[in-house]
């Protein structure tokens, strides 16, 4: 079973990603915290297999965040949301090894749903 | 006289008169033994005569030689018979010479015959010569019968002689045995009378004694022995007299004894009870040291009670020790005992009592004797101490404080002197008398300039200061009269350092006002130029408030024109899709979808303002991506001019606090490139060289009169200026601007890292 793990602060954006990861993946576990320390403690309790990460979050950058997983967690999945759909981000997420780029205002289901089935197969 | 004595004496007698006695009679029986030797000579020379006369004869008649001979060795027997004559008594030496010289000449008479007899052998029968040898042989015969007759009668006479001193003796032994009869007599007399009758009486005496009568005094008539014996029977009668008292005298004996008993023990209350309420502690031993009594104060200091420090040694109680040293004590009363008199303690003695805690004591120990002298205990005597040496060392503080006192005027480096009334000398101390011109002793009269000062403060009776020049110095003198004891004190000051500080600060103080003056008025001009600054400073803070003021204008403006209008359209469409469904509820679908690019739009427009009021990149991503990001929309805004920039430093090197501060330089120098210079070309440059951050844009448009814009600061783009040039300079950096009309422009800023 796939655990999807959203690391966001603001509390409306991220419980309606929920709402719609739920609905559309029935299969998967949604889990959902609002910073960096709480992001870590999951990690290291649930091991998730892919995780949606927000770049600001209270008292840390969600990119460095990202670094410092990938570098302990490399089999773990990792899609940066962002509010700026500009090549400097898309090129930091890169750089700082996020597996993907997603902007919140233009959401693209189909590569949601992409990067779900190429983690989890099983899932419909 | 001692009986002893009277016998020695008796015997010694005795014995003299005894050995005279028998000195006598041996003499006597010698002399006697003497004179018949002296007889039998005699007899024996008278018989020689005639043997000599014989042979003579012989010779005479038949002249033979063996005759001769045999008459000279008769004679030389005879005549030594002779020699040994001799006589006592006058009578007796006549004939003794008489028989001496008649031999002589019997000798000669006889050579001579011998000599005529020789010659006439040659003529035999001659006549002459036998009438001569008649002769010679008479003359013979007659020699030999003088010498018979004189031997016979000295033997006559010495046999009278020898019978005389037989009768001596023989008188003499009866005398002696008279004389030891008498001895006996007297001696017996003796005895009987004075002892036997002394002896009798005493034990007569001894008699009575024995029956009782112990008032009988015996008689003690004589100087001896036995009166000696009476004298000490006479005594001991007196002592028996009073050893076997009466049975009255014993009961009164008995009371007496209870009496005294009484005595004693009231004497020996009163002596505990003195010992026990006298101030000085108080110890008593017997002779092994242990402790037999101790008073009160002794359980006070020693902190033993009483029955348990008694049968205790008294080292135990009465420890001892140096307070110098902290070594045990000498053991008093083995010393007491061992010198038999009173000994003081040594002084720094301390008693350890019980609780270990040191007091200080003054002790004395003294023998306790018996009437006999014979010392059977130790008595100590101490009392604590502690009080008096710290008094003592209080009195010793005192005096040292006194003698430190009155060093005190003669450690004063300043002249102090004392003086009477008329201004003669009682007292200086050694300052003044070291200093030039004040020399001064005492008796001796004042210096002149102090003279009129003293006489000032005794008759006003109060205190004159003056200063006063001295051996060339200055002083200031103050003289305190004392006329109730008619003197003055004078102290003096040396005061010429003083007074030349006090010169050199009139000068300085001269030379400070005329600084103060330079200054005040340097002061006001700065005031005018400050009060300029300020007049300035409030007008740029007048335009930095209407600049802001414009800036909330734009942006209201901006969220009105875009968002608002944005929410607005929302709005409409969604009410009119609620419309929609009412009538046709097939139709919201795509009411609802179309609403979508109006939303997305909405969303731009935010995302728009608040990047341009502070781009969260910035902060997200730093600010190399940011100069990038508004490098790249300055060309999509300003298409007609060419952006080109050129980074050589790394992200991490820029710190972060100057992020801010050139990114909005650039925003600023850009911005004002793009609205003033007319520029087709820009240049942004952010360099690391030599330690430190450069910073430059530069355009190439028409450049502007740098003093006309900073100089008319009422501008917005002086504005501009003015708030780049502070941002940096506030971050620590440094700014210049370049510009001329028809050159373009170049923005410069570098920072120290």
């Amino acid at each position: 079973m796939l655990r999807v793990l959203i690391v966001e602060d603001n509390r409306i954006f991220r419980e309606a990603l929920k709402k719609r990861l739920d609905d559309h993946f029935p299969s998967i576990v949604v889990e959902e915290v609002s910073n960096g320390d709480e992001a870590l403690q999951k990690i290291n309790s649930a091991s998730p297999g892919l995780i949606f990460m927000d770049i600001r979050l209270p008292g840390v950058n969600g990119l460095h965040l990202t670094k410092e997983i990938k570098k302990n967690f490399p089999g773990i999945g990792i899609a940066i949301l962002t509010d700026y759909d500009l090549p400097e981000y898309r090129e930091a997420a890169r750089q700082f090894g996020a597996d993907r780029f997603f902007v919140k205002s233009s959401f693209k289901w189909d590569e949601v749903e992409a990067l779900v089935r190429s983690i989890s197969p099983a899932a419909p | 006289m001692k009986i002893r004595t009277q016998f020695i004496i008796t015997m010694l007698l005795f014995g003299i008169v005894l050995a005279i006695i028998a000195a006598s009679a041996i003499i006597t029986n010698q002399q006697r033994e003497k004179v018949s030797e002296q007889e039998k000579i005699a007899s024996s020379i008278a018989q020689g005569a005639g043997e000599l006369s014989y042979l003579a004869n012989d010779y005479l008649i038949y002249r033979e030689s063996h005759q001769f001979s045999r008459w000279q060795s008769r004679f030389s027997s005879f005549s030594n018979q002779v020699a040994s004559l001799h006589g006592d008594k006058p009578e007796q030496q006549v004939l003794v010479r008489n028989i001496q010289a008649n031999t002589l000449r019997l000798k000669e008479i006889f050579d001579s015959v011998v000599s005529a007899t020789k010659n006439s052998s040659q003529y035999q029968n001659d006549a002459p010569h036998l009438a001569s040898f008649q002769v010679s042989w008479s003359r013979m015969a007659v020699q030999s019968q003088g010498l018979v007759s004189d031997a016979s009668r000295l033997s006559r006479l010495l046999h009278v002689q020898s019978g005389q001193l037989t009768e001596t003796r023989t008188m003499l032994m009866y005398v002696m045995v008279v004389f030891f009869g008498t001895f006996l007599l007297a001696n017996y007399m003796l005895t009987y009378r004075r002892i036997l009758k002394s002896i009798m009486r005493l034990q007569a005496g001894a008699a009575v004694i024995g029956s009782g009568n112990l008032d009988f005094v015996i008689e003690e008539k004589k100087n001896d022995e036995i009166g000696d014996l009476s004298r000490a029977f006479n005594q001991m009668t007196i002592n028996l007299k009073a050893v076997t008292a009466s049975k009255a005298d014993l009961e009164t004996e008995v009371i007496h004894r209870k009496q005294a008993e009484e005595d004693l023990g009231r004497q020996r209350e009163w002596l505990r009870v003195t010992l026990s309420s006298i101030g000085d502690a108080v110890i008593a031993s017997d002779t092994e040291g242990r402790i037999t009594f101790l008073n009160s104060v002794a359980v006070t200091l020693t902190g033993w009670q009483s029955e348990e420090a008694l049968g205790q040694p008294i080292q135990s109680v009465f420890r001892i020790i140096n307070q110098k040293t902290h070594k045990p004590a000498e053991n008093l009363v083995e010393r007491v005992l061992r010198e038999k008199r009173v000994v003081a303690l040594a002084n720094d003695t301390a008693l350890v009592n019980r609780d270990g805690r040191e007091i200080s004591i003054e002790d004395s120990a003294a023998p306790i004797k018996d009437s006999a002298g014979n010392a059977f205990g130790v008595i100590l005597v101490f009392h604590d101490v502690t009080e008096k040496w710290r008094a003592q060392m209080e009195l010793r503080e005192a005096h040292g404080r006194a003698v430190w006192l009155a060093r005190f005027p003669d450690e004063n480096p300043n002249p102090v002197l004392r003086a009477s009334g008329d201004g003669s000398v009682l007292y200086c101390n050694p300052a003044s008398s070291e200093r030039r011109g004040w020399t001064c002793e005492v008796g001796q009269l004042l210096q002149n300039e102090l003279l009129p000062l003293v006489g000032r403060a005794m008759t006003e009776r109060e205190e004159v200061q003056q200063d006063v020049e001295l051996g060339g110095r200055s002083y200031f003198v103050s003289v305190t009269p004392f006329p109730g004891e008619g003197y003055a004190n004078i102290y003096g000051r040396d005061t010429t350092e003083r007074k030349r500080a006090d010169d050199a600060l009139r000068q300085r103080t001269f030379e400070l006002q005329q600084l103060t003056e330079t200054l005040e008025q340097r002061v006001r001009e700065r005031t005018v130029e400050l009060a300029k600054a300020n007049e300035t400073l409030r007008q740029l803070s007048v335009r930095l408030l209407s600049a802001q003021e414009e800036e909330r204008r734009r942006i209201a403006g901006e969220i009105h024109d875009t968002l608002g209008a944005c929410l607005s359209a929302i709005k409409f469409k969604v009410e009119s899709v609620f419309q929609g469904i009412t009538k046709t509820p097939s139709a919201p679908i795509e009411s609802l979808g179309a609403i979508i690019p109006v939303i997305q739009e909405g969303v731009e427009e935010c995302r728009r303002i608040q990047m341009d009021l502070r781009p969260s990149m910035l902060d997200d991503l730093g600010l190399l991506p940011t100069l990038s990001w508004f490098c790249r929309r300055f060309q999509t805004i300003y298409s007609g001019i060419r952006v080109d920039h050129e980074v050589t430093i790394e992200e991490s090197e820029v710190p972060v606090s100057l992020k801010i501060v050139i990114y909005r330089v650039t925003q600023e120098a850009m911005n004002n490139s793009a609205k003033h210079s007319k520029a087709n070309s820009l240049r942004l440059s952010l360099l690391k060289t030599d330690g430190r951050i450069n910073f430059m844009v530069e355009d190439n448009g028409q450049g502007f009169d740098l003093e006309k814009a900073l100089g008319s600061e009422n501008t917005n783009r002086g504005l501009g200026l003015t708030n780049m040039r502070e941002r940096i300079e506030l971050s620590g950096g440094c700014f210049e601007i370049e510009s001329a009309k028809g050159k373009g422009t170049i923005v410069r800023a570098w920072w120290p890292i």
